[in-house]
C-alpha cells in the first residue's frame, strides 16, 4: 500500500516534467458550444500532426485565468464577454467595434491575440415558451410590460447581477421587478422554462434547445444587449506549437453562422451525438479537414 | 440509461480510473503528512490547536471557492491535476491530522507509564502501545476521509483534472440525466465500497483489541 502511493506520487511528479514537445492546450468553458468550437480548434491543430490536450467543461473564469498562467495556449471566447467582464469596461453596440477595442487592449495588456470572428453572435436573449408568447401577445421585450402581474423569472447565475444582464436591462426597457428570480445554471433553463417552472429565462441566442422546446426569442429592439461574437482566443506559445493554426483559423472564420451553430449545438444537446464527431463532420463537410 | 452505458463505457471507465487515481494520490499524500504530523502534534501539545484549527478552517472553504483561489497560486495551482490534488489533500488531511491526535490523546496515560516503566523509548512506546491502541480512530478518520475525498473529487472537473465530475457536469449542462448519472453512479459505488472495505477493516481491528 505504502509503496504503491509513493509511486503514484511519483508518476504524478513525473508526469508534469516535460517529456517530448509540449501540447498545444486547448480549452473550453462549460457548455455545449464552447466544447464543439473548442474541439474544432483541437481536431484542426492535430491535423497538423501537433499533439493536443483538452481541457474541456472547466468552470467559469477558468479558462482565461489559464490562458493568463500559460495553462491554457486557446480557447473560444466571446468578444462581448471579452470587452464588459474581462476588460471591466462599459458594453458597445458596434460588432467591429469591440472586436478591434478587444483584439488591441488584450494584445497591450496580456499579449494574448484575439483571431477572428467564427460568424455566429450568441448574444444574451430574453425567451419565453411558444404559447405563452401567443396567449400575452410578445414580439419584443418591450412587450413584456404587457404582462400582468409579475414574472417568474429564471436566470443564469451571472446575468442576474451582470451591468449588461437584468440590472441594466431592466432600467432600459423599464421593466417592472421579477415577482421571484430563480438562478439556475444554463442548462437548467430550458428545461424548466419549457415545464412552466419560470415564465421568462435568460438564454442564449445560439442554443439548440430554443427550436427544440418550440419556445420563442424576444426581439431585443431597444438593441441592449451587446455583440458576443465568438472568436479564437490564443496564448503567446499557441502559434509556436502550431505554426499553420493561424491560417486553420482564417480559413474558419465566418463559416459558422447561427443558425448553424444552433443546428450544431441541437445535434450534441438534443440528437446526444459525440463533441467530436460533430465537430469532424462540420469541418469535413467545409472541406477545412483534409485527412 | 443501459444505451449511454454501452455506448460510452470506455468514456465511463476512464474517468471511473481518473476519479480513483486523484482520491487515492491525495488520500495517500494526506496519510504521509498527516500521520506524521498528527503524531509530532502529541509531542507538543501547545501547538495543536494551531495546526488543527488551521486545517478545519481550509476544511470549511467551499470546494469550489478553494480550487478558484488555487488557479492564481504558482506551482501547486493552476489548471489540471496539481491544484485538483492540492484541493483534495487539503480536505484529507484535517480528517486524518484529527484522527491520529484525538487517537493518541485518548490512550490511556495508566499504559502509557506502564510502557516507561518497561523503560521504552519513545519510538518504541510509538509503536508499541500508543498506535495499537489508537489505531481504530485512526481506521475510522481514515474511512472519514476517504468517502469526503471520493465525493469532492467531482469538483476537480472544474480545473480540467477530469475525473467523473466531466460526466455529472456535462450531464447538467446538456440536460442529460443519464449522463449525470453515470457520472454519480460509479462515484457513488466507489465511495460506498471504500466505506464498507475500512468499515470491514476497522470492525476487524477493535475485535482484535478485545
Amino acid at each position: 500500500m505504502r509503496r504503491l502511493l509513493a509511486a503514484s506520487a511519483a508518476a504524478l511528479l513525473l508526469s508534469s516534467c516535460a517529456r517530448g514537445p509540449a501540447p498545444l492546450v486547448v480549452a473550453s468553458k462549460p457548455f455545449t458550444e464552447s466544447e464543439i468550437v473548442g474541439e474544432m480548434i483541437a481536431q484542426l491543430a492535430e491535423s497538423d500532426g501537433v499533439k493536443v490536450e483538452r481541457r474541456f467543461y472547466l468552470g467559469g473564469g477558468v479558462c482565461f485565468a489559464g490562458l493568463k498562467r500559460g495553462d491554457v495556449d486557446a480557447y473560444v471566447e466571446y468578444t462581448g464577454t471579452g470587452l464588459v467582464d474581462l476588460l471591466g469596461e462599459p458594453p458597445r453596440r458596434d460588432p467591429a467595434e469591440v472586436f478591434a477595442r478587444v483584439k488591441k487592449v488584450f494584445k497591450k495588456r496580456w499579449n494574448l491575440t484575439w483571431e477572428p470572428p467564427l460568424g455566429f453572435d450568441n448574444t444574451y436573449a430574453l425567451v419565453v415558451r411558444g404559447g405563452y408568447a401567443k396567449k400575452h401577445g410578445l414580439e419584443t421585450i418591450s412587450d413584456l410590460k404587457k404582462v400582468p402581474g409579475g414574472l417568474v423569472c429564471g436566470f443564469d447565475l451571472e446575468f442576474a447581477d451582470r451591468p449588461d444582464g437584468w440590472k441594466g436591462l431592466k432600467a432600459a426597457y423599464g421593466l417592472k421587478a421579477c415577482r421571484e428570480i430563480r438562478q439556475m445554471t444554463p442548462g437548467l433553463m430550458y428545461g424548466a422554462l419549457s415545464a412552466g417552472k419560470v415564465d421568462v429565462i435568460s438564454g442564449y441566442a445560439t442554443d439548440g434547445r430554443i427550436a427544440s422546446y418550440g419556445l420563442k426569442v424576444l426581439d431585443d429592439d431597444e438593441h441592449f444587449f451587446p455583440p458576443y461574437q465568438a472568436a479564437p482566443l490564443l496564448g503567446p506559445n499557441a502559434l509556436k506549437k502550431d505554426p499553420k493554426l493561424a491560417a486553420h483559423l482564417q480559413a474558419l472564420a465566418g463559416r459558422i453562422g447561427g443558425d448553424e451553430m444552433r443546428a450544431l449545438n441541437a445535434e450534441v444537446d438534443a440528437g446526444h451525438r459525440r463533441v467530436r464527431d460533430v465537430a469532424r463532420d462540420f469541418l469535413a463537410a467545409q472541406g477545412l479537414l483534409r485527412k | 440509461m443501459i444505451a449511454f452505458f454501452l455506448r460510452d463505457r470506455a468514456e465511463i471507465l476512464r474517468l471511473t480510473g481518473q476519479h480513483l487515481f486523484l482520491s487515492g494520490v491525495s488520500l495517500g499524500l494526506a496519510l504521509l503528512v498527516g500521520a506524521p504530523l498528527g503524531v509530532l502534534l502529541t509531542r507538543r501539545r501547545r501547538l495543536a490547536p494551531w495546526f488543527l484549527g488551521a486545517t478545519a478552517t481550509i476544511q470549511t472553504v467551499p470546494s469550489v471557492a478553494l480550487l478558484g483561489l488555487l488557479l492564481l497560486l504558482p506551482v501547486i495551482g493552476g489548471i489540471g491535476v496539481r491544484p485538483a490534488i492540492t484541493a483534495l489533500f487539503l480536505y484529507a488531511l484535517m480528517t486524518i491530522l484529527e484522527s491520529v491526535y484525538a487517537g493518541i490523546v485518548s490512550v490511556s496515560p495508566a499504559l502509557v507509564d506502564v510502557g516507561r516503566g518497561l523503560g521504552m523509548t519513545e519510538l518504541e512506546l510509538l509503536r508499541y502501545v500508543e498506535l495499537p491502541q489508537a489505531l481504530p480512530v485512526l481506521v475510522a478518520g481514515l474511512r472519514m476521509s476517504t468517502v469526503l475525498v471520493i465525493g469532492a473529487a467531482t469538483v476537480a472537473s472544474y480545473v480540467g483534472a477530469g475525473g467523473l465530475g466531466d460526466l455529472i457536469f456535462r450531464g447538467v449542462g446538456r440536460g442529460d440525466a443519464d449522463m449525470v448519472a453515470w457520472g454519480a453512479l460509479p462515484a457513488t459505488a466507489l465511495a460506498v465500497v471504500a466505506h464498507l472495505g475500512l468499515t470491514a477493516l476497522e470492525r476487524r481491528l477493535a475485535r482484535r483489541r478485545a
